[in-house]
C-alpha cells in the first residue's frame, strides 16, 4: 500500500493505516503533512512508578466516545541490545479494542532516551488522522523528559509523595515544564505535605513567568478515579483558552524544530556508530577529540578547508583581520616553503594568510605576477588517493605531492588546468 | 550495540488465566535479544490481542496460556485475525497436551512450545519468523 | 583455653590441613550457594551456632515455635492429607472427593474454575471458554449443595482456594450447611481469602487494592466472631514461589502480608490481636532443595511468632503459632520425562514433613501437562502415606534440629527476610508496596535470573537441561467431559429463573449500598444475596459496579 493511500485511510481513523504510517516514521520515511491544528496534545511526565499510564487510562476512558483519543507511551531502548520491554500497555488494555481510541508504544531508540523524531512524527500523523486528543507518555526519568514541552500543549507533571528535599530536586528539572501538577490523592500523609509544597513552589513561578496561564495543583488518584473528571475538565479549558489565545500554533512551530534537532541527534548517532576509525584516531592520539567530530561533522564531501591569500605584510594584515573580530593564530615560519603564515579562524575553515620570506619564494612570485589576493584555495577530502587518482583520470596534473606536512598530506591540482585557481587538496590525518 | 530494532513482537496472557511467570520471563529474554516485545498482561481477550497486534504494526503474536482453554481461545483468534486481515505468525506457549499441539498447529499456529523449552530455541524461532537473519 | 577456642583452633587447622589441600587436588564441579545467593560453606559446626538454645529454639509448642508448634507433633496427630483437586461440573469433582476419601485422605481442597474464582457466570462471554477447566464451577448455591453431596461437612474439613470472591463461596458453603440442619459454628476449614497475593503473584484479583483489602479484612472480622473453627485466611507464599520467588522471598512477603491484615483488622474493626489472630493460617510451598526448604519452614515459625509478640503484643500462643499448609511445588514440575516427578514430589512432601507441616498436598507427576486423572493422583496420596507410615521420619520432633547445617540457614533465611520486611515497612505496608509493583517487580527479576541459570545450565533440571532424552509423550491424561460446562451453564440459568426475586433484588440492592458505606462490614449482605439465590456473577457484578476494577501497574 502506498503513502497515499495510507494517509487518506489514516483520514478515516483507520488504525492499521495509522499503524503502518507510524512504522515507516520510526523507520526514517518522512510524510509530508499539511497539519491544521485540533488534537490537544497532552504530555504526561513524572518519575517512574507516579502512575503515568494509570491516570492516561482514566482519562481516556471517561473522554466521550465520539472524541477520537490516542496514546503515545513511550519505553526506553537497551542501550546495548537496541531491544524495549514494553508493559505500559497493561493498564490500558481495556481501552484497546474501544473504535475511538489508538494506544502505540515506541521504544526510545537512541542513546538520548526521552522522545526521539518518530515520536514527534507520529504526533503530527496522529493529528493528521484527526485526534481530539494525544497523550504521551514519557520516560519519566533524565533531562530528555522534559523535551515534552516543546511537542505538548499541556504538560502534566505527576509527582509522587516526597519529602522536602525531594521536591527541591525535582523543582530544577520537572517544575519549569509543568501546566497542571499532579499529587496522587492518598491517605500518606506525604502526600498533604507535598501538595502545598507544590502550592507554594508554582505560587513562585507563576510570578517568575507571567505567562497567562496559571500552573494548577491538583491532588487526583488515578487507581480509584478520584479527581480524574475535575482533571479533564481544567484539560479542556486550557485547550479552550489556547485556541482562543492563537497560541496553539506556537506549539506546532516548537515541534517542528523539535524534531529537526531530535533527527540531528538521531542522524549524529548514526554517524558516530559508523566513525569507528575516527575513534580510533583519537584512542591512538592520532586526533583531539574536538578534531575527530568537526572531522565527523564534515564526512562525506570535499568541504573547504581554507583559503589562502598572499600578502606583503602579514602583521599588517593580521591586525587588520583581528580588528574585525576574528581569531587569529600567532605567526608561523614555514622553512620549507620560504612562507610566514597566520591562520585566520572561521566557523569550520580557515584563511591562511601567507608573506614570503624571500624573493624567491613562490608566493614572492606570484604577488610579483598577479600582485596581492588569493594564492590557492584548498580542499579536504576523505580519501585523498582516490581523489587524486580521480583528478589523474579527467585528466588534471597534480603537482607536488601527495606529501606528508603539518596539517596532513596534501596535493595540487595545477591552475592552468583548473580556470586559474590553484586547488590545494588535504587529507587531515 | 546499537544494531537496528529489530520487528515489533506482541507478548499475551490468553483467557483468565494469571500464570504470568512464563510470558514475562519470554517477554524480557526477547527484548534482551533486541526485539521490541510490548506485553499486554493478563486477561486479555483474543479481540484485545487482534486489536494491540493491528495498533502496534507489530509482526508476530506470542501467546501463553496454562488454563488448558487453548483450543477455544487460539481458534477465536486465529478466526477474528483472519476477519480483519491481520496476516503474521502465532506461537503458542504453555500447558499444552501433545494432541492438542497438533490441533492448534492445524489452525495456523507457527508454533507450540511447553514448560522447559529453552529461551534460547524460541528467540531463534521468533527471529526466523520475523525474517531477522 | 575454652571449648570454643579449641575448636575453633581445630576447625581452622582442618581448613589448612585437609580441605585446602584436598580443595587444590579436586575443585569443587560447581558453586555451591543457596537459592537466594548465600555461598554455603562445605562445613558447618558448633561455631556456627548463635546465640541461646532456649530464646532461638526451645521446645516445641513453646515460644518462639521453631521446633514445632504442638509438644508432640506428628506422634499425637499426623497432618492433613488434602489434595487438591476440581474440575468440570459440580458432580464430576463430587465423584473425585469421594474416591480421595475412599483412598485415605483426610480433607478435602476445592479447585474452582477461573470464571468461579473471579467472580463470572459460566454464560458469561469471557467465562465461557474457561468453565470447568483448571477446577469445578461454583457460580451458585445449588452447585455448591451438589458439590458435597454425600460428604458429611459437619466432620471433615475443607479448604477453598478461593479469593477475589471468598465471601461468596463461604456464604454457599454456610447456606447449604444451614439447609442439612448444621450451625455453621462448628463448620472447620479454610478459605484463602489472600488478596494480597493475588496483586503480587496469582493475578486472579477483582477489585482495587483498597476495596480488597476492605472485602477481605471484613471476612476475617465476621468468620472470628461467628465461625469459631473456621480460618477466614490462608496467607499465601506459595504463589510466590511458583511465580519465582527465592525461598526468602516466600516468606518474607507472606509475613509482610500478614502483617498487613493484621494491621487492617485492628485498625478497621478495633478488635485485640488475640481475637483473630489464633484464626489465621499460611501456606508455603516445597521446591527440591530439602534442607533449605526445612530450614525455610522452621525461619517462617520463629518470625511469625517474633512478629506477633513484639509488633502486636499477642499475649496467646495461639495468636504466635504458625500453622501451614504445604503444597510440592508445581513449577519445579517437567513436562519432560514425567514419571521422574514422582521422585521430586516425594523430596519435595519430606521437606513439608521435616519442616512441620499441619496439612500437606502432592502434585501429581501429570501435572505439567494437564490435569491430574485419578491414577495420578492417588500415587500423589501414596507418597504421603509411605512418608507417613513406613519412612520413620516422624518418630521425633524436629529430627532436624541442632544440625550445625540447618540452624545455620534457618538464621540466615531469617535474617535475609527481615531485611526484605523492613523495606516493606518503609514503602508503608504491603497495600502501598502493591499499589507501586514493589513485590511483582522483585519476583520478576528472581524469575528471569532463575531462568538464565537454567539456560546456563548452572541450575540442573534432569530431563531438561541435562540427561534429556528424544521421547514420545505416550501417558494417559485426564479430560475434562464438554457436557459438564453446558450442564453449569443450565443449572445456573435454572437457579435464575426459579428464586424469589423480590428477595433477590432487595438483596443485592442492599449489597450495593453497604459497598458504598465504608463503616459497615460487607460479609453479611454478600451472604443474604448469595442466600436470596444470586450468582457470583451478580455478587461480583454488583461490587464492581462500586468499587470498580483493578488495572496492575507496569512493572518495567
Amino acid at each position: 500500500m502506498g503513502i497515499d493511500e495510507l494517509l487518506e485511510k489514516a483520514r478515516n481513523w483507520d488504525k492499521s493505516a495509522i499503524a503502518k504510517l507510524i512504522t515507516m516514521a520510526e523507520e526514517g520515511v518522512e510524510p509530508q503533512l499539511n497539519i491544521h491544528r485540533r488534537s490537544h496534545v497532552i504530555g504526561i511526565t513524572g518519575p517512574p512508578g507516579s502512575g503515568k499510564s494509570t491516570l492516561i487510562y482514566a482519562m481516556a476512558r471517561r473522554i466521550p466516545q465520539d472524541k477520537r483519543v490516542a496514546i503515545l507511551t513511550i519505553d526506553p531502548s537497551s542501550p546495548f541490545t537496541g531491544g524495549s520491554f514494553m508493559g505500559n500497555r497493561i493498564r490500558m488494555q481495556e481501552l484497546t479494542s474501544r473504535p475511538n481510541i489508538y494506544i502505540r508504544s515506541m521504544a526510545t531508540r537512541g542513546m538520548r532516551g526521552g522522545l526521539n523524531y518518530a515520536t514527534v512524527a507520529a504526533i503530527n500523523i496522529l493529528e493528521y488522522a484527526g485526534a481530539d486528543y494525544i497523550f504521551i507518555e514519557t520516560v519519566g526519568a533524565g533531562q530528555s523528559d522534559t523535551d515534552v514541552k516543546y511537542v505538548a500543549d499541556t504538560v502534566l507533571v505527576l509527582v509522587p509523595p516526597l519529602s522536602g528535599d525531594e521536591i527541591q530536586a525535582l523543582k530544577s528539572g520537572l517544575m519549569e515544564i509543568g501546566d497542571i501538577y499532579i499529587v496522587s490523592k492518598s491517605d500518606n500523609p506525604a502526600s498533604e505535605s507535598t501538595y502545598r509544597d507544590l502550592l507554594a513552589m508554582v505560587d513562585m513561578v507563576r510570578e517568575v513567568k507571567g505567562e497567562a496561564w496559571k500552573p494548577v495543583v491538583l491532588k487526583v488518584s488515578g487507581l480509584y478515579g478520584h479527581g480524574v473528571d475535575e482533571l479533564l475538565k481544567i484539560i479542556d479549558e486550557r485547550f479552550n483558552e489556547l485556541v482562543k489565545s492563537g497560541r496553539l500554533d506556537d506549539s506546532l512551530r516548537s515541534r517542528r524544530a523539535l524534531e529537526m534537532r531530535l533527527y540531528a541527534y538521531d542522524m549524529l548517532e548514526k554517524m558516530l556508530n559508523e566513525a569507528k576509525d575516527l575513534e580510533l584516531r583519537v584512542i591512538n592520539g592520532e586526533l583531539t577529540p574536538r578534531e575527530a567530530v568537526r572531522a565527523l561533522l564534515g564526512r562525506g564531501m570535499p568541504r573547504l578547508d581554507h583559503v589562502a591569500v598572499a600578502v606583503k605584510n602579514i602583521d599588517e594584515a593580521a591586525r587588520k583581520f583581528r580588528d574585525l573580530g576574528f581569531r587569529v593564530s600567532d605567526p608561523v615560519i614555514v622553512e620549507g616553503q620560504g612562507v610566514k603564515v597566520v591562520m585566520v579562524q572561521l566557523g569550520n575553515a580557515k584563511i591562511e594568510l601567507l608573506e614570503p620570506l624571500s624573493p624567491e619564494s613562490t608566493v614572492a612570485k606570484f604577488i610579483e605576477r598577479r600582485g596581492e589576493g588569493i594564492h590557492h584555495i584548498a580542499v579536504e577530502v576523505d580519501d585523498i588517493d582516490k581523489f587524486i587518482s580521480i583528478a589523474k583520470n579527467v585528466g588534471l596534473s597534480v603537482v607536488g605531492g601527495p606529501s606528508r606536512g603539518a596539517e596532513g598530506i596534501a596535493a595540487f591540482i595545477h591552475p592552468k588546468d583548473l580556470h586559474g585557481v590553484l586547488l590545494e587538496l588535504v587529507q587531515h590525518v | 550495540m546499537n544494531e537496528m530494532p529489530k520487528p515489533k513482537v506482541i507478548i499475551a496472557k490468553l483467557g483468565l488465566d494469571g500464570h504470568d511467570r512464563g510470558a514475562k520471563v519470554i517477554a524480557r529474554a526477547l527484548a534482551e535479544a533486541g526485539f521490541e516485545v510490548v506485553y499486554t498482561g493478563i486477561r486479555q481477550t483474543p479481540s484485545q490481542v487482534v486489536e494491540t497486534a493491528i495498533q502496534e504494526d507489530a509482526k508476530l503474536i506470542g501467546i501463553s496460556i496454562l488454563s488448558g482453554s487453548h483450543l477455544e481461545l487460539v481458534g477465536e483468534l486465529m478466526r477474528i485475525m483472519k476477519e480483519r486481515g491481520l496476516n503474521i505468525p502465532v506461537i503458542v506457549g504453555g500447558i499444552i497436551p501433545p494432541e492438542d499441539r497438533e490441533a492448534l498447529l492445524k489452525m495456523g499456529v507457527a508454533g507450540v512450545y511447553g514448560p522447559g523449552t529453552p529461551l534460547k530455541e524460541i528467540i531463534e524461532v521468533v527471529k526466523k519468523l520475523t525474517g531477522v537473519s | 583455653m575454652g571449648s570454643v577456642d579449641r575448636l575453633r583452633e581445630k576447625y581452622e587447622e582442618w581448613v589448612r590441613e585437609f580441605l585446602i589441600p584436598t580443595l587444590k587436588k579436586i575443585p569443587e564441579w560447581r558453586k555451591f550457594a543457596t537459592s537466594f545467593g548465600v555461598d554455603i560453606k562445605p562445613l558447618y559446626t558448633p561455631l556456627d551456632l548463635k546465640g541461646d538454645y532456649l530464646e532461638k529454639l526451645g521446645f516445641p509448642g513453646e515460644y518462639p515455635f521453631t521446633r514445632g508448634i504442638y509438644p508432640t507433633m506428628y506422634r499425637s496427630r499426623l497432618w492433613t492429607f488434602r489434595e487438591y483437586s476440581g474440575f468440570g461440573s459440580p458432580e464430576d469433582t463430587n465423584r473425585r472427593y469421594k474416591f480421595l476419601i475412599s483412598q485415605g485422605q483426610t480433607g478435602l481442597s476445592v479447585a474452582f474454575d477461573l470464571p468461579t474464582q473471579l467472580g463470572l457466570d459460566p454464560d458469561h462471554e469471557l467465562a465461557y471458554p474457561e468453565v470447568g477447566k483448571v477446577g469445578v464451577s461454583v457460580p451458585e448455591v445449588v452447585s455448591m449443595s451438589i458439590l458435597f453431596d454425600g460428604i458429611d461437612i459437619s466432620r471433615i474439613t475443607t479448604s477453598f482456594t478461593i479469593n477475589a470472591t471468598a465471601a461468596e463461596i463461604l456464604s454457599m458453603y454456610v447456606v447449604v450447611a444451614e439447609s442439612r440442619g448444621i450451625d455453621k459454628a462448628v463448620l472447620d476449614g479454610t478459605i484463602q481469602n489472600d488478596i494480597l497475593k493475588e496483586f503480587i503473584a496469582r493475578n486472579l484479583y477483582i477489585y482495587p487494592p483498597l476495596h480488597s483489602m476492605r472485602y477481605a479484612v471484613d471476612i476475617i472480622a465476621y468468620v472470628t466472631k461467628n465461625m469459631p473453627k473456621w480460618h477466614p485466611i490462608s496467607i499465601s507464599g506459595y504463589h510466590f514461589r511458583e511465580a519465582g520467588a527465592t525461598a526468602v522471598q516466600e516468606i518474607a512477603f507472606t509475613l509482610a502480608d500478614a502483617i498487613e491484615y493484621t494491621r487492617w483488622v485492628i485498625d478497621r474493626w478495633k478488635l485485640d490481636v488475640d481475637d483473630f489472630a489464633p484464626s489465621y493460617s499460611f501456606f508455603f510451598a516445597a521446591t527440591t532443595n530439602l534442607f533449605e526448604e526445612v530450614a525455610k519452614f522452621r525461619a517462617a515459625r520463629r518470625l511469625y511468632a517474633r512478629i506477633m509478640r513484639e509488633r502486636f503484643g499477642a499475649k496467646k500462643p495461639e495468636s504466635m503459632r504458625m500453622k501451614f499448609h504445604v503444597q510440592t511445588s508445581g513449577a519445579a514440575l517437567t513436562a519432560q520425562q514425567p514419571e521422574v516427578n514422582i521422585i521430586r514430589t516425594t523430596i519435595q512432601a519430606l521437606a513439608a514433613v521435616l519442616g512441620g507441616a499441619q496439612s500437606l498436598h502432592v502434585n501429581a507427576y501429570d501435572e505439567a501437562l494437564a490435569l491430574p486423572t485419578e491414577k495420578s493422583v492417588k500415587l500423589a496420596l501414596r507418597v504421603q502415606q509411605v512418608i507417613a507410615y513406613e519412612s520413620g521420619v516422624i518418630d521425633s520432633v524436629d529430627p532436624l534440629g541442632g544440625s550445625y547445617y540447618i540452624e545455620w540457614l534457618t538464621d540466615t533465611i531469617e535474617e535475609e527476610a527481615m531485611k526484605i520486611i523492613d523495606y516493606v515497612d518503609k514503602l508503608g505496608g504491603m497495600t502501598r508496596a502493591v499499589e507501586i509493583g514493589y513485590p511483582q517487580r522483585a519476583i520478576a527479576e528472581s524469575a528471569y535470573q532463575y531462568q538464565k541459570m537454567v539456560e546456563e545450565g548452572k541450575i540442573v533440571i534432569i530431563g531438561v537441561n541435562m540427561f534429556r532424552e528424544e521421547e514420545e509423550l505416550r501417558i494417559e491424561l485426564h479430560r475434562v467431559d464438554p457436557a459438564s460446562r453446558e450442564r453449569s451453564i443450565r443449572r445456573v440459568r435454572e437457579v435464575r429463573e426459579r428464586r424469589d426475586r423480590e428477595a433477590w433484588e432487595r438483596a443485592l440492592n442492599e449489597l450495593r449500598r453497604a459497598a458504598d458505606r465504608e463503616d459497615e462490614n460487607i460479609f453479611p449482605y454478600i451472604f443474604n444475596a448469595i442466600r436470596a439465590k444470586a450468582t457470583i456473577g451478580e455478587v461480583s457484578g454488583v461490587l464492581r459496579e462500586v468499587w470498580g476494577e483493578y488495572k496492575p501497574p507496569s512493572i518495567y
